[in-house]
């Protein structure tokens, strides 16, 4: 029994690494894999220091410790559970830091949208325009804004200028919003209003759609997060309820049992996280 | 031995006739119903692929004999079945779903491009328009597009030009818009602008829902996903109660 055990374990444990091969990279317990994960977030223009990681462990022990003590897991389970949580704790922080990136960049992409179409109703130039922008954007995205100014500056054309904007924002209302302004500037048209209305309103309507989006994704994580402990409540009343018939909790068949369900509710808290993994925009939206 | 070989070559001849002499008429009993329609819409040819569709359920169904060797053994009958029918449905249902992922694709790409449209229709012919959305169109559309274009350019006139725009797909909304175009270069921007606006209503209309729908569906899997903990204390509960049940046999029961 401990053979198929132990092998099965192994076999699972191999392709969850071979599926998430940063696990091992960014194993939270070492030093190196600190370093690993603060490295890679500092890239993506976070800071993590190392008394979060800290704080992030030890509550994740804390947590996985309690499960332990509730449910008299043997040293074997035990360590087997501590070692799967640890290795997917850097997976979870980086599906937040993700998150929080993605929030990031959908609040400059509708700050510009918006901006761009306010002020081209006001003055349709698109190199005043861009200037305007300018205040309203953060300064880690004014980079790209600097070099279409920059660009139609060196007398390079609208259009040039706007492509680079637009591969950062790749979003169908950019290139919309992009075409019109190139239009109205190069070909003179006057009839422009309406069209900023209708981009007006998808733009609109995009935000009302990606908020209610996320809010329901959020109410569902924490549905989930509230399902794990309805689940470890009625688990450990039915443990207490028959322990009172003084039931073998050393026993194979109990232990395996157990850990199963601990490693259950370890993976559905996974799914709850894997929640903030999802795009903010719809791929199909973007050219 | 030649007990049991006459009757298996009597069987492949047969088979080999009946192959050979009836193969047409068998190829149009098997055909699916939708094959026809389906080799329109993704454009390939539906009478060549079904042809070697049937030769690969030909050469698997020989598979077949394994059964007869088997001395008629019902599983070897369902297996050897399973895979003739695999084997033959594979080319069917993978472009089944093929077509289905480019339906849903389409439906969510088309009221983009649309959107696209109505900006450049404010400032440019209908021409113009479609050449310049070009560029930045969905994949999917834009060989259709380039294809539309060159049409207009040498009948700019006639209503099939427009129509004729991904008629393979069956989408009434299309045809509908590819209608509305038509009239609006005809007409005129002034009786168009009535059928414009509501043209607006529609596709805003449309990506709403196709967005709306994307997004439901990814929520989907975390609504299942909430019976799996309260499941896990039902599992837990009976493998305790059957851990308790043993101990107690292991004791005797008195």
């Amino acid at each position: 029994m401990w053979i198929i055990v132990t092998c099965s374990l192994i076999i699972v444990g191999g392709l969850m690494i071979w599926r998430f091969y940063k696990v091992l990279v960014w194993f939270p317990a070492t030093p190196f894999g600190f370093f690993n994960l603060q490295k890679y977030l500092r890239q993506e223009g976070f800071e993590y220091t190392s008394n979060v990681h800290i704080v992030k462990i030890f509550g994740l022990l804390m947590i996985m410790g309690f499960l332990i003590w509730i449910f008299q897991l043997n040293l074997y389970f035990s360590l087997i559970f501590l070692t799967v949580g640890l290795a997917f704790l850097p997976i979870m922080i980086l599906w937040r830091y993700q998150f929080l990136k993605q929030e990031a960049y959908f609040n400059q992409l509708i700050t510009y949208t918006q901006h761009f179409i306010a002020c081209f109703k006001q003055q349709p130039k698109t190199f005043t325009v861009l200037q305007e922008c300018l205040i309203v954007f953060e300064n880690s995205s004014k980079q790209v804004l600097v070099l279409a100014i920059e660009n139609i500056k060196n007398g390079k054309s609208i259009q040039f200028a706007l492509a680079g904007i637009a591969k950062v924002y790749p979003h169908f209302i950019v290139l919309n919003l992009h075409s019109l302004a190139v239009a109205v500037e190069l070909y003179g048209a006057s009839e422009y209003l309406e069209s900023l209305d209708i981009l007006q309103n998808d733009t609109d309507d995009l935000i009302e759609d990606v908020l209610a989006f996320k809010n329901e994704q959020l109410r569902m994580k924490n549905r989930l997060q509230l399902l794990i402990c309805f689940a470890m409540v009625l688990a450990g009343l039915v443990k207490n309820m028959l322990m009172q018939i003084a039931i073998n909790t050393t026993d194979m068949l109990y232990q395996s049992t157990v850990f199963s369900f601990v490693l259950l509710l370890f993976v559905t808290y996974l799914m709850s996280q894997r929640i903030y993994r999802h795009s903010w925009l719809n791929r199909d939206e973007l050219r | 031995m030649i007990y049991y070989l006459f009757p298996i070559v009597i069987l492949f001849v047969i088979v080999l006739y009946i192959e050979v002499k009836f193969s047409a008429k068998i190829q149009t009993m098997i055909q699916e119903e939708d094959w026809l329609n389906l080799a329109k819409m993704l454009g390939f040819d539906g009478v060549k692929l079904m042809n070697q569709r049937y030769q690969k359920l030909c050469n698997t169904s020989y598979l077949y004999f394994l059964y007869i060797a088997s001395g008629f053994h019902p599983y070897v009958l369902v297996g050897v079945s399973g895979c003739v029918i695999y084997r033959f449905k594979k080319d069917y249902w993978s472009k089944k779903r093929f077509l289905k992922k480019q339906l849903h694709k389409i439906r969510f790409e088309f009221p983009i491009w649309l959107r696209q449209m109505e900006i450049l229709l404010q400032v440019n012919t209908i021409m113009k328009a479609l050449e310049y959305s070009i560029v930045n169109a969905p994949v999917i559309l834009q060989s259709d597009l380039k294809e539309l274009v060159e049409r207009l350019k040498q009948n700019p006139n006639q209503i099939e030009s427009y129509t004729n725009f991904m008629n393979n797909y069956p989408f009434p909304d299309i045809n509908r818009t590819m209608k509305m175009f038509y009239r609006y270069s005809i007409i005129g921007q002034k009786d168009a602008y009535q059928q414009l606006n509501r043209l607006i209503v529609l596709s805003a209309k449309m990506l709403r829902e196709e967005r709306n729908n994307y997004y439901s569906n990814h929520l989907a899997i975390y609504q299942w996903w909430g019976i799996v903990p309260l499941f896990g204390v039902t599992v837990l509960f009976l493998m305790i109660m059957i851990n308790y049940l043993l101990q107690m046999m292991k004791g005797g029961i008195i």
